[in-house]
């Protein structure tokens, strides 16, 4: 009787075999990126001086993945920063009503570092995440933590996530005897507390759709030391809503358009707009994959409650000429690439950022900021996999 | 429509997706499907250090080690296996590789063997659902006798949930039928020659389910004309030698290789059983004859 049963036998054994959960990563991967940010020179016909030259930035990343155990992959990073160049310390607008840009000397030099971890672990039905992350320079410390997870449900058609992060930094502005705003600033806090919800759905076999809402609380010191007249609330609100379409197109080798909206307001006055657009196009040559993506990205907001271009306003009042808190658009198009051929990927990268105060779309301001920059960012990376 | 084929290497065979559809869905499918392999492949192998299996037997005649539900059924798996085989298929006897090497052209000596014997004991083996405990120091169990097959259903499954509805698996020989060709007209699947491996012997269209072969000439060693293959006898260690391939049938890789496997290793008494069985088969022994219910 035994021997007659071994088919049906075995054929129910391995259909009790369970499916399982989303899997780790197998692979231990190491990965460099050389990254060069420019921003473009200020407007010399609007500087107080001829210091135009703004920030150079090179950064050197060094990723690190890999699988611990079966269930836990961990990824880690470490980043050096190197910036030089001036940064704007004030706009105001002249007798003329033209505004006029004060640039910091170019003498600013700085180095950051930054070390991020991540483990993750897998589970039948998610996953959990954790996050560690320390930055330091010399007039900055941050150190940041924070947990993530999701969650799969209806047959893994939908996934929440959740995440809620915290950090924690101090500031040390250089020199703090030079002025009465970076003597009041050394050794002062700064806080933020983030969280974030959203859910992710698949829609049909060649689209995912991602909502969700995020909220982040900064506290303490978040006026800029280096800036003049830089006064601001000790307190600041975030909210973001956003989505986020993947559309898989069955264009050459397999493309996929990549759209995305999220709408931000705060309790500083300002609200933005962001909609993103990318095309990812694979193309395959023989053993080599190559991924091209160009993308496109609009931007706008409008300014805080507290943006002036006053130049002496008076001490008890909350004051900034920050160009990131005035009013404008910009508009950022790049083009990424990836070559992979078997363990080896290759990444080349390249992006324009254009910034003006004639791009906002909603409470554009007849004010000139000419403090806002343009930059480009050039990426050249290799991943290696084993 | 175009095929779509994706080649990569795991559990130290050539593996193959040979798909129809819509290119966008099945790169991204390729991927999961092949990683998915590749997670059975690092969960079940001998010789990664951090594999569970690896940590399993380390632990031998220690402690006993915890498991998850797909190793637990795996296990019960193999337990079925040992039984329906009365014994001659034991997932403790991987440790005759010990004795036998097939590239050193010579056979291992019997007092050698015998020594091993004791720890080829799947009885002796305690497991349940959430650990596995392996009695005595130095016995080791391992799922290669139908890990592949096992992987290339789960790789099926998994172009099946993401709505692929026409390809094939197939990890170094063993096939697993995602779902026809578009046109329905089967998929062409040859089986080696075991004199020939790189030639067909046979070939034979599949619509759905799987084939799996168990063959002598996948490794093996001739040593004064005796012909000595990797498929060992759990109770006396020597290989066996009287099918030269079996080829079965069946809706699961799993399934269907187990069955040839436990075929080969019945020798003579393995065709009366298959028959019982019920699945097309085509066995050819080591004289050549042939014997299909095809």
């Amino acid at each position: 009787m035994k021997k007659l049963s071994a088919f049906s036998a075995l054929s129910a054994a391995a259909l009790a075999i369970p499916t399982q959960a989303e899997v780790a990563p197998t692979d231990t991967s190491f990965s460099y990126r050389y990254t060069s940010y420019q921003e473009a020179d200020a407007p010399r016909e609007r500087t107080f001086t001829n210091e135009t030259g703004r920030y150079q930035i090179d950064v050197q990343q060094f990723g690190y993945r890999t699988p611990i155990g079966e269930s836990w992959y961990i990824a880690s990073e470490l980043q050096f920063e190197t910036m030089s160049g001036a940064s704007p310390t004030q706009t105001y607008k002249n007798n003329e009503g033209q505004s006029t840009l004060l640039m910091s000397g170019a003498s600013i030099e700085e180095q950051r570092t930054d070390i991020k971890i991540a483990p993750k672990k897998y589970l039948d039905h998610g996953t959990v995440g954790g996050l560690f992350a320390l930055s330091t320079e010399n007039d900055y410390q941050s150190v940041a933590l924070g947990i993530d997870g999701t969650l799969d449900i209806f047959a893994k058609h939908t996934t929440l996530i959740g995440s809620l992060s915290v950090s924690n930094d101090e500031l040390s502005p250089t020199d703090p005897d030079l002025s009465t705003s970076r003597t009041e600033a050394d050794g002062r806090k700064k806080r933020s507390f983030s969280i974030y919800e959203g859910i992710n759905q698949v829609l049909d076999k060649y689209s995912t759709l991602q909502v969700g809402i995020g909220f982040t609380q900064l506290s303490g010191y978040l006026s800029d030391p280096y800036k003049f007249e830089d006064r601001r609330p000790d307190s600041r609100d975030q909210i973001t809503l956003s989505a986020q379409h993947k559309q898989f197109a069955n264009v050459l080798d397999g493309a996929a358009l990549h759209s995305s909206y999220r709408y931000y307001y705060d309790d500083w006055g300002i609200s933005s707009h962001t909609i993103d657009m990318k095309w990812a196009q694979q193309i395959n040559l023989g053993r080599y994959r190559f991924i091209a993506t160009p993308l496109v990205r609009y931007y706008t907001q409008t300014e805080a409650d507290f943006y002036s271009l006053e130049q002496n306003p008076a001490d008890d009042q909350l004051n900034s000429s920050d160009y990131r808190l005035s009013s404008y658009g910009a508009f950022t198009f790049g083009f990424n690439s990836e070559l992979k051929l078997e363990n080896w990927a290759f990444h080349f990268d390249w992006q324009q950022y254009t910034s003006r105060e004639s791009l906002a779309l909603f409470g554009a301001s007849d004010d000139e900021a000419p403090a806002l920059v343009n930059f480009s960012t050039f990426t050249a990376g290799i991943d290696y996999k084993f | 429509m175009n095929f779509h084929q994706h080649n990569f290497t795991a559990m130290a065979s050539p593996c193959k997706f040979f798909l129809q559809g819509d290119s966008a869905l099945l790169q991204q499918a390729c991927l999961k499907a092949q990683a998915e392999v590749q997670r059975i492949e690092q969960k079940f192998s001998r010789y990664r250090e951090i594999s569970l299996l690896q940590t399993i037997n380390n632990n031998a005649g220690i402690k006993a080690t915890p498991i998850d539900a797909e190793t637990a059924a795996l296990l019960n798996y193999a337990d079925l296996c040992y039984q329906q085989s009365e014994g001659l298929f034991d997932i403790t006897s991987g440790i005759l590789r010990k004795v036998w090497n097939f590239k050193s052209k010579t056979s291992p000596n019997k007092t050698d063997i015998q020594a091993l014997l004791p720890l080829i004991d799947w009885p002796s083996i305690h497991w349940d659902q959430n650990e596995v405990f392996l009695p005595k120091k130095s016995m080791e169990i391992d799922f290669g006798g139908f890990g592949k097959e096992y992987a290339a259903d789960k790789a099926a499954e998994i172009f099946q949930s993401m709505g692929i509805h026409h390809g094939l698996v197939d990890l170094g020989g063993d096939i697993r039928i995602i779902g026809d060709k578009v046109d329905e007209s089967g998929w062409d699947i040859g089986i080696r020659d075991p004199k020939q491996p790189q030639q067909a012997i046979s070939q034979i269209t599949l619509h759905n389910g799987a084939m799996a072969t168990s063959g002598n000439y996948e490794r093996f060693m001739k040593v004064n004309d005796q012909h000595y293959c990797h498929i060992l006898k759990a109770k006396t260690g020597w290989p066996v030698n009287h099918w030269a391939s079996v080829t079965i049938l069946a809706p699961q890789c799993l399934v269907a290789g187990s069955l040839a496997t436990l075929t080969m290793l019945a020798e003579q008494a393995g065709l009366s059983w298959l028959k019982e069985q019920d699945v097309p088969f085509l066995l050819i022994n080591v004289n050549g004859n042939q014997h299909s219910s095809f």
